[in-house]
């Protein structure tokens, strides 16, 4: 079995102290001036559209999607206020439906996968010890992209044209029969945009994490949070395009008056679900999978020691990512498909807990006898074991065709899923942001505001969703906008909603004490926490180049060895008077060669309005395709226009 | 040393890289294809009431399987049969890394065919056949 290793106890010299390099290696004042130089963002008004270094990219991703989260939220308090007293009308049932449609549509593809992306693309590049992602255009194109796709969908709520079909869009339900209007053609459009944005940063985290590691980043010394992106990021690369068609031949439906869901036209509605889920079910991983990266990180650091069955949680990272493409029909029992076929989807939904029960049992080990800091993080660490241990179990619960009939389409499922979704994703989202906040701002979010947002939020989501599993057993359909008092759910309603006002408090004191610690946070020090991996390796918050040197790794703790050694080990000869960084190779991660990133520019978000004129205009006259085309055909002319030989930047 | 320095050849070539991916590779596929052409095969099979060809893509697709199981432990073998750490000398230490989780992986896709084939035994060919 592996050693488990400890973090090393040598007191610190000082706050500021940082192990010295090699006698030979000098850091010259003026090359860092000059690095700081060539790194830099514009600033101005013009200049917030041309950055395309990986940390600003990364926190505009994860402040866009928290914003989301927020107005996500506030449409859920407001459907949980509707349902808090049988018969109720606060809300209409049309605005109730465009509620759930627009909470869900936002939570899943406005916060969640953005805030993934958003982490992934701020971490990982420091965590993989280089200066940026491989393509950084593309990156900033992405933003833009889903910026401005997601803002187009919100503010259809606030014009009233918001979809009322579901955050899944189900045919005929969302056909122009049903569904006539804007809602479901922006909906489909514009969460096909978005998706654009996701294969972007997919595309770019699998180049960076497999050709800009720092030397010595074999992949058995990979950060397990870097494997979980890896994961997350071939997943969106084969679960997307399903969407993207889905949504493609549904907008078909509904413009041009083909027949792909039509029965009455050859066409036929299950295959929008089998389309959905396939993207749908991977989904729920792709948020899961680079959460229990963020776990793995938060325990090593707060446990002061490297994580027990390394290559286990590998392997169980990569088996979910492989098996949960093969779980979609789960969604489906109720369609009437045949028995046998919907066995083998039923074992696979239960075999998907070995691999996630193998993670949980690492981590247990590594948690075991350890002398647990139990700051902010750690709390919704260990917040996440509960909820999501809990969700997994009732997971295997309606994994069981039987009993999925029974609870089908009931509240006993909103429980199940907002259990897995929040506690797998969104707890180990909030403890990040705490850990990470450091390297985002230079200060530390308050510690007391931290834990009491913790208890706020444990405590109100356990109050809200755990009565809705009794409310499904006893029949309460979802996606009612109310229910008769003689059914006797009124009062587990009410409970339910006074935990969802408590949860909002929860999240609320975190987005406070986040916006409040940006002006008063006490100032970080250098690697705060004391953890083990390389985007700590730098100040807080990093310069624009990440870091000084490049370094060489070692392990898969580098800044405990550095601490024992009282050495950091680090390339040299890179200039710092171009974008320039190391391409490794894939496995061993040696040096191969150097790569010149592009500049600022402004041509990706210019890109991006090109796409958008063709994405949005099209839902009014096909001649914006056209139009668009050229526009984005001008934009990427502009975009790849090649740097002069006797420019070297 | 001169082990791990035969390791260190073996496990660059594209032949031996390929050797610790089988089991990352063929696993997963198999249980893929196991899982999807079983399930789309059904109502075929209702009408002529035969069971044998969910038998034999059961039995192809774990052969596949287990093969890439096998080969990865067989690179894992080779390597020396040690649990992988971070130690130095990349090249072996990466390849343990990579063996040892594709036998992992390879055997969890197995045993996801034989729990899926568990209802190819018991359930009704044509139940909810439409």
């Amino acid at each position: 079995m592996e050693e488990r290793r400890e973090a090393p106890t040598r007191e610190r010299r000082s706050e500021e102290h940082q192990e010295p390099l090699h006698p030979a290696i000098e850091d010259d004042a003026e090359e860092t001036r000059r690095l700081t130089e060539t790194w830099a963002a514009p600033t101005g008004f013009v200049g917030w559209f041309m950055p395309v270094n990986q940390r600003i990219i990364g926190r505009r991703f994860i402040v866009t999607a928290f914003v989301y989260f927020v107005l996500a939220g506030l449409l859920g308090i407001a459907m949980r206020l509707q349902l808090a007293a049988p018969e109720n009308d606060l809300l209409a049932p049309e605005i109730y439906n465009q509620f759930f449609t627009v909470h869900g549509t936002a939570m899943m593809f406005l916060f969640a996968i953005p805030v993934l992306e958003g982490f992934a693309l701020f971490v990982v590049p420091m965590m993989i010890g280089t200066r940026d992602m491989a393509f950084p255009r593309l990156n900033a194109f992405g933003y833009y992209v889903y910026l401005i796709g997601s803002g187009v969908f919100f503010l259809m709520l606030l014009v009233g044209m918001a979809p009322k079909a579901g955050w899944f869009n189900y045919v005929p339900l969302s056909g122009k029969l049903y569904e006539p209007g804007l809602g479901v053609d922006i909906w489909t459009t514009m969460i096909t945009f978005i998706e654009v944005s996701a294969l972007t940063a997919a595309v770019e985290l699998i180049v960076t994490i497999l050709k800009l590691r720092a030397p010595g980043m074999t992949l058995n010394r990979m950060p397990v949070f870097v494997w979980a992106s890896l994961v997350m990021a071939f997943m969106i690369v084969f679960a997307m395009p399903a969407i993207i068609v889905a949504s493609s031949l549904l907008i078909l439906d509904r413009l041009v008056g083909t027949g792909f869901f039509v029965p009455e036209m050859g066409g036929d509605p299950l295959l929008w679900q089998h389309l959905f889920w396939f993207f749908g079910h991977p989904e729920v991983y792709i948020i899961l999978v680079p959460a229990l990266g963020m776990v793995s990180t938060i325990i090593t650091t707060f446990c002061q020691r490297a994580l027990f069955g390394y290559t286990a949680i590998v392997m169980s990272i990569v088996a979910t990512g492989f098996v949960s493409f093969g779980l979609w029909v789960h969604h489906m029992f109720a369609t009437g498909l045949p028995h046998l076929g919907m066995s083998f989807f039923m074992a696979a939904s239960a075999l998907i807990a070995i691999p996630n029960g193998i993670q949980v049992f690492c981590w247990i080990a590594t948690m075991w006898g350890s002398r647990m800091r139990l700051a902010t993080p750690m709390l919704y660490v260990l917040g996440f074991f509960w909820v999501f241990v809990m969700g997994g179990l009732t997971g295997v619960m309606v994994a069981s065709i039987p009993f999925d009939l029974q609870v089908h389409d009931t509240y006993f499922l909103v429980a199940h899923f907002h259990y897995v979704l929040i506690g797998g994703s969104v707890m180990p989202v909030i403890g990040a942001l705490y850990y990470w906040y450091p390297q985002m701002t230079g200060r530390m979010m308050s510690e007391t505001a931290g834990k009491i947002s913790f208890g706020l939020v444990f405590v109100g989501f356990n109050v809200t969703f755990f009565p809705m599993h009794q409310l499904g057993l006893e029949g309460m359909p979802r996606r009612v906008y109310t229910y008769l008092e003689e059914t006797g759910w009124g009062e587990l309603n009410l409970v339910a909603t006074i935990g969802s006002v408590v949860l909002a408090a929860g999240f609320a004191t975190t987005m406070v004490n986040a916006l409040a610690s940006l002006r008063w946070g006490e100032t970080a020090r250098r690697n705060p926490w004391g953890a083990e991996t390389l985007e700590w390796a730098t100040e807080s918050p990093p310069p624009p180049y990440n870091q000084r040197h490049i370094p060489v790794v070692k392990s898969r703790e580098p800044v405990w060895d550095w601490r024992e050694e009282d050495e950091r080990p680090v390339v040299v000869g890179l200039r710092s008077d171009r974008r320039e960084v190391v391409v490794t190779s894939m496995l061993d991660a040696e040096p191969q060669a150097v790569q010149v990133l592009p500049g600022p520019t402004i041509w990706p978000f210019l890109s991006a309005l090109a796409a958008t004129v063709g994405f949005i205009g099209i839902l009014f006259h096909p001649v914006f395709f056209v139009v668009s085309f050229f526009l984005a055909f001008f934009s990427f002319v502009g975009w790849f226009w090649p740097r002069r030989p006797w420019q070297e930047d | 040393m001169d082990d791990d320095d035969d390791r260190t050849r073996r496990y660059r070539t594209p032949t031996g890289i390929m050797q610790l991916w089988a089991g990352w590779a063929l696993g997963p596929i198999a249980w893929a294809i196991h899982q999807n052409a079983a399930f789309w095969i059904i109502p075929a099979l209702c009408e002529s009431g035969s069971r044998w060809p969910l038998w034999l893509i059961t039995a192809v697709t774990l052969a596949v399987a287990v093969a890439g199981g096998a080969i990865s432990h067989r690179a894992f073998r080779a390597l020396g049969s040690r649990w992988p750490g971070d130690e130095a000398g990349t090249v072996p230490a990466r390849s343990r890394f990579l063996a040892a989780a594709g036998v992992g992986i390879a055997g969890l896709s197995s045993l996801g065919i034989v729990v899926e084939s568990v209802g190819i035994a018991v359930l009704d060919l044509c139940a909810g056949v439409p």
